[in-house]
């Protein structure tokens, strides 16, 4: 248990340490978010239609940005071995880097969300939907994105990999969080949106980390 | 170097069914699309519209079917680390690409003029979509290393993660209320669809496998002759 | 739209009649024939790329193998993997 809890610090501490990534990623939401407005002109209509696509789109990309050094650092140094060799499984490690990635990604753009929404004309009472949504939805980009990066340690151009492997398995989340904005924005009932997210989230905490602690053993091999 | 040595006795039997299934790929298309085209019914609600699921449909179970045989030829790479198993799944990759986007092209020109729509994301084809995107990320990520093995291993790994797609495909249409309609071939209860449009379909369904044989035989050769060219040229670096 | 329930269509009727019924496909012929179209493009494309792949790439191992490369007719070597090269496009 302890091992387990100081990958997560250790990211943590890495992450801090290196606290232009975290900005980084905020920014790159940001700017992003902006081009919309900037691009589509102040028509508060069109922005509104938007919105929900377009916070998501961009929430998903943002999170993309991390993966593909989440393993790598780890696997050249030897890292992982000695982790290996402690007795924590692939699997837990992959677990902790996952939920690192989520404090240090998800967790900031869950937050920064609602004022990019602000931005976006988002109707008053999607602003739950969109929130609850992206709360259920970050944590299994985190954990997907964590078994694509476990794929591609020491791949080449294991940036553009990572978001080729994992964009594709995350739509079904992308349709059912827009379609639960969109739905309270009609005034329509969430719930089974959310209760599908809700559903992926669960799949994905045991499954995914399995899934990466594979792929980490074919990468150490 | 006994790791080739099952290889040329693969080869040769490949070689010697090659042939025959060339001329079965030809003739179960020829007599498929004659059925399919000259003698078999307009459905009496879709017209003449419902001939192209004599194309669609055989390319959807293909799509699957090559799926299936990618993750499987990858499972036995990872377990018994015997290349020809690497050469297999790699071969089958871009063959259930091109089924795929058939299926996915032949089904929005089929819905357009009976759903009124080309696309729709409903379970069933967004799951084919993802298919289709796994087969993309599948060909990237065994491209990506230098050591073709730890390509091979990892493309597997994402082959037996992406198999989970399979069943969603599958059984979306009855989970959900979809605008794709619901299976009527392979169904506990037996086909509902008239046999009149039946015999076509498995025709041109046997004539998909039967190429996708050739296709994976005249694969393997390809990728097996590019492996021993590597080892040659890095022998001859020595 | 049940599958079940098919019906004799057109076709009976106009078997006799040449070609227009078939050309036009009962007025749906810019989504039959295209269908057709696309899947003989993509499975014909397979086809050649396949063949010729294994063409080009065994005539480059015969090739090879004549000019002497071949390391089975040289002395055993351990079954050792080679350094790494530039991965190959499949």
């Amino acid at each position: 248990m302890t091992a387990f809890v100081g990958v997560i610090l250790r990211d943590l501490r890495l992450a801090r340490r290196q606290g232009a990534d975290i900005a980084m990623t905020l920014a790159f939401f940001l700017v992003v978010v902006s081009l919309f407005p900037l691009g589509l002109g102040p028509s508060p209509d069109a922005l509104a239609r938007i919105a929900p696509a377009v916070l998501w789109v961009t929430a998903l990309l943002a999170a993309m940005l991390s993966f593909d050094r989440l393993f790598q650092q780890d696997a050249d140094d030897g890292g992982l071995d000695q982790l290996a060799l402690a007795g924590l499984p692939l699997a837990l490690i992959a677990l902790a880097k996952a939920i690192a990635h989520w404090l240090t990604t998800g967790l900031p753009i869950l937050i920064l969300a609602p004022v990019m929404a602000i931005m976006l004309n988002l109707q008053a009472d999607a602003y739950p939907a969109l929130i609850a949504g992206l709360a259920l939805g970050t944590p299994v980009v985190s954990l997907f994105g964590t078994v694509g990066a476990a794929l591609v340690v020491g791949a080449r151009r294991a940036g553009v990999l990572v978001a080729l492997i994992v964009l594709p398995l995350l739509i079904p989340l992308l349709i059912f969080g827009v379609s639960a904005i969109e739905a309270a924005g009609a005034g329509l009932p969430v719930r089974s949106h959310l209760m599908f997210l809700g559903a992926i989230l669960a799949g994905a905490v045991p499954l995914a980390p399995l899934a990466a602690g594979a792929a980490l053993r074919q990468a150490l091999e | 170097m006994h790791r080739f040595a099952n290889p040329t006795r693969f080869f040769r039997i490949a070689n010697a069914v090659l042939p025959v299934l060339a001329l079965l790929t030809v003739g179960l298309f020829g007599v498929g699309l004659y059925y399919a085209l000259f003698n078999s019914p307009a459905d009496y609600q879709q017209g003449e519209t419902v001939r192209i699921m004599y194309v669609h449909v055989p390319a959807a179970w293909s799509a699957l079917a090559c799926y299936g045989a990618m993750a499987l030829a990858g499972a036995s790479f990872l377990i018994w680390k015997h290349t020809l198993a690497d050469l297999a799944a790699r071969a089958a990759a871009p063959i259930g690409a091109g089924f795929t986007a058939i299926a996915l092209a032949t089904g929005a020109l089929w819905g357009q003029p009976m759903w009124g729509t080309w696309w729709v994301w409903d379970a069933r084809l967004t799951s084919v979509l993802i298919l289709f995107f796994l087969y993309l990320g599948y060909i990237a990520l065994v491209n990506a290393f230098d050591d073709p093995d730890r390509g091979g291993r990892a493309g597997a790994v994402l082959a037996l993660v992406g198999l989970i797609n399979l069943p969603i495909i599958r059984f979306s249409v009855d989970w959900w209320n979809t605008l794709h309609q619901p299976a009527s071939v392979l169904r506990m209860d037996g086909p509902s669809i008239a046999p009149e449009m039946l015999l076509p379909l498995l025709l041109m369904a046997g004539a998909y496998f039967s190429l996708f044989g050739v296709l994976m035989i005249l694969r393997l050769r390809a990728l097996f002759a590019e492996r021993r060219l590597r080892q040659l040229r890095l022998a001859a670096a020595d | 739209m049940a599958m079940g329930e098919m019906g004799r269509g057109k076709s009976e009727a106009v078997r006799g009649e040449p070609d227009v019924d078939f050309f036009s496909m009962g007025g749906y012929a810019a989504y039959v024939w295209p269908s057709y179209g696309v899947a003989g493009v993509i499975l014909f494309w397979l086809l050649l790329a396949s063949w010729r792949a294994a063409r080009v790439g065994e005539a480059e191992v015969e090739r090879l193998r004549a000019l002497g490369a071949d390391p089975r007719r040289r002395a055993p070597q351990s079954g050792s993997d080679g350094p790494p090269v530039t991965g190959d496009q499949v």
